[in-house]
């Protein structure tokens, strides 16, 4: 069973703050997830080889001579907030 | 009581590698804030990361250089967790399945040489940096973003602060060795946490283990870990227990203090990254990268002591850094006596490094002039303080020995003829320290010898003027 304790400690870890309500809805949804889940151990998987992506291709190392950045000001576009060239936020203590 | 420390270190080390681990920005350190950065390190939607071949490469070599077992496949996983030093909102690290697996470092004590074993050796990018203001506000430079990291995880097999201290000085200096690293702590190229919790082996109890961070120099990490032995020892005794949680070193204080809880392992979701398909690590790239392998410390720490019967502290000093072992065994070509070298490298040459705080790549004397130098005080050309003068001239200027000695008239006067006339005047000048030394007193000797050198300008050989001296004496 999902208890609202494991709900109320994922909303921790993904930064988000759920009111009373939403955490017994969200305690609710995260069940019924886990049950759909749960038929798919009906499946035997005896002799099946895990499957890390959809093919098995693997892929080449890169190697290359030359740089390709962006400049400051392209970086620095999509945001509101920067100072002396730095994305500005409000500070997170960890 | 018997306690036992326990101690396991993680160690993070940036590859000195010329692009970031999956993009082709520049790896760089203090470059002008956000200028090294583009759409895969900044982690931008739609972007593809591609793993770095000479990342792989650096990785591997310090995978042979400590013994591991290198993986024939590349896995890449994602480590979710939401802090702002990383755009994507997950690192990508490795998991299940390191490049590098198992592995050791030998670490000499006075009982003999112990084996501190790893647990593995994995890549990962390392994050951005943040700067915090005093307005309260964080300041993001994604310069760093991306930069290619190695993590060594040692097992939890060292048992004290010396230990801990042996084994990061060989880590580093392998790792310098082996060209991956310019192993900078003052520059965060190399990062360690410490592991830690003691053993009341009489009692059967254990403390809960402490994970120590923003540890910024080796001497933290010794501090770090005396400071708690010392504090899980005391809640022990006192019938309580550490909890399992994350510190952080506070440098001023000389103490460790609580961070925030530490998520567990599986909060951090670790799911394979599908962006990155496996790559495949051939035998034949392992052992290409395995023959390319310089001679690592501790082997040319053994030949030095078998071919040139260097004492293990003298072979331990001189190995300790590539340029100064490649520095000696040049001088080696041109005077074929390595105890003598040594001594002059191990003596005048580090210490002069040391006062003008240079690395031994820094110096301007060419190893032939030194061992020009050291052949000119062997053969009594000039005498030793001489030697020591000529070597601080050719440190400051990098002029040749045979140059400053002939400028500076330094030749030493071995020829009895020129250096009776001084002794006689010496004497003339000094008849009480004559009848000094003839009624016992011996230090009189000395001086009479001081004001010869003096008189010479410090250019007489002293054991000819010893010799004159005490037979012009015993005439009088």
């Amino acid at each position: 069973m999902v208890t609202k304790e494991e709900v109320l400690h994922i909303a921790e870890i993904a930064m988000l703050s759920f009111s009373e309500e939403e955490v017994d809805i969200f305690t609710e949804k995260f069940q019924q997830v886990i049950d759909f889940v749960d038929t798919i151990k009906e499946v035997n998987t005896e002799d099946v080889e895990p499957t890390f992506s959809i093919n098995d291709d693997t892929q080449m190392l890169k190697d290359y001579e030359g740089d390709e950045v962006l400049t400051r000001e392209e970086v620095l576009q999509n945001t509101k907030d920067h100072q002396y060239g730095y994305f500005k936020i409000l500070r997170v203590v960890e | 009581m018997a306690f036992k420390t326990i101690v396991g270190l993680e160690i993070h080390v940036e590859l000195s590698t010329k692009h970031k681990m999956f993009c082709n920005c520049p790896n760089e350190y203090g470059a002008e804030a956000n200028t090294q950065t583009c759409p895969i390190c900044l982690g931008l939607p739609g972007a593809l990361p591609v793993v770095d071949k000479e990342a792989v490469e650096y990785a591997i070599r310090a995978g042979i250089a400590f013994n591991c077992e290198i993986s024939n496949v590349i896995r890449m996983d994602r480590k979710n967790y939401f802090y702002p030093d990383l755009t994507k909102g997950y690192q990508i690290s490795q998991a299940d399945l390191p490049l590098c697996d198992g592995g050791y470092v030998e670490i000499e004590l006075e009982e003999g040489t112990k084996k501190i074993s790893l647990n593995r050796i994995h890549i990962e990018e390392d994050t951005g940096k943040q700067t915090h203001t005093d307005e309260g506000l964080s300041l993001l430079d994604f310069n760093r973003c991306g930069v290619p990291l190695i993590e060594i995880v040692s097992n939890p097999d060292m048992n004290s602060a010396e230990e801990a201290r042996l084994f990061l000085d060989n880590l580093k200096d392998t790792l310098k060795y082996i060209g991956v690293s310019d192993v900078r702590m003052e520059e965060g190229s190399l990062r360690c946490d410490v592991n830690i919790n003691i053993v009341d082996k009489e009692r059967g109890l254990k403390s809960n283990i402490s994970e120590i961070k923003n540890l910024n120099s080796f001497k933290a990490v010794v501090k770090a870990i005396e400071f708690e032995e010392k504090r899980h020892k005391d809640l022990l005794e006192a019938g309580d227990n550490s909890e399992k949680e994350t510190r952080r070193w506070d440098e001023t204080k000389g103490e460790t203090v609580l961070m925030r809880k530490k998520f567990g392992a599986s909060d951090y979701r670790f799911a394979f990254d599908g962006d990155i398909p496996p790559v495949d690590v051939s035998d034949e790239w392992i052992e290409e990268i395995r023959k390319s392998l310089p001679e690592l410390p501790h082997h040319k720490k053994e030949r030095f002591m078998n071919s040139y019967g260097l004492s293990s502290y003298d072979a331990g000093v001189l190995t300790q850094s590539k340029e100064l072992s490649l520095f000696f065994e040049e001088i080696l070509k041109y005077i074929d006596d390595p105890n003598l070298v040594s001594n002059w490298i191990m003596g005048d040459v580090l210490r002069r490094l040391k006062e003008n705080e240079q690395e031994i790549e820094d110096i301007k004397i060419a190893s032939k002039d030194l061992a020009d130098l050291i052949i000119l005080v062997r053969d009594g050309k000039i005498n030793n303080n001489t030697g020591k003068k000529v070597l601080r001239e050719m440190f400051d200027t990098g002029k040749t020995p045979d140059l400053i000695v002939k400028e500076q008239g330094l030749v030493q006067i071995s020829d009895e003829g020129a250096l009776s006339g001084i002794i006689e005047e010496v004497l003339n000048n000094n008849e009480q320290s004559i009848i000094d030394f003839k009624n016992g007193k011996d230090r009189a000797i000395g001086f009479l010898v001081g004001q010869i050198m003096k008189a010479s300008k410090g250019k007489a050989n002293p054991q000819v003027v010893n010799k004159l001296l005490m037979e012009e004496i015993n005439k009088r």
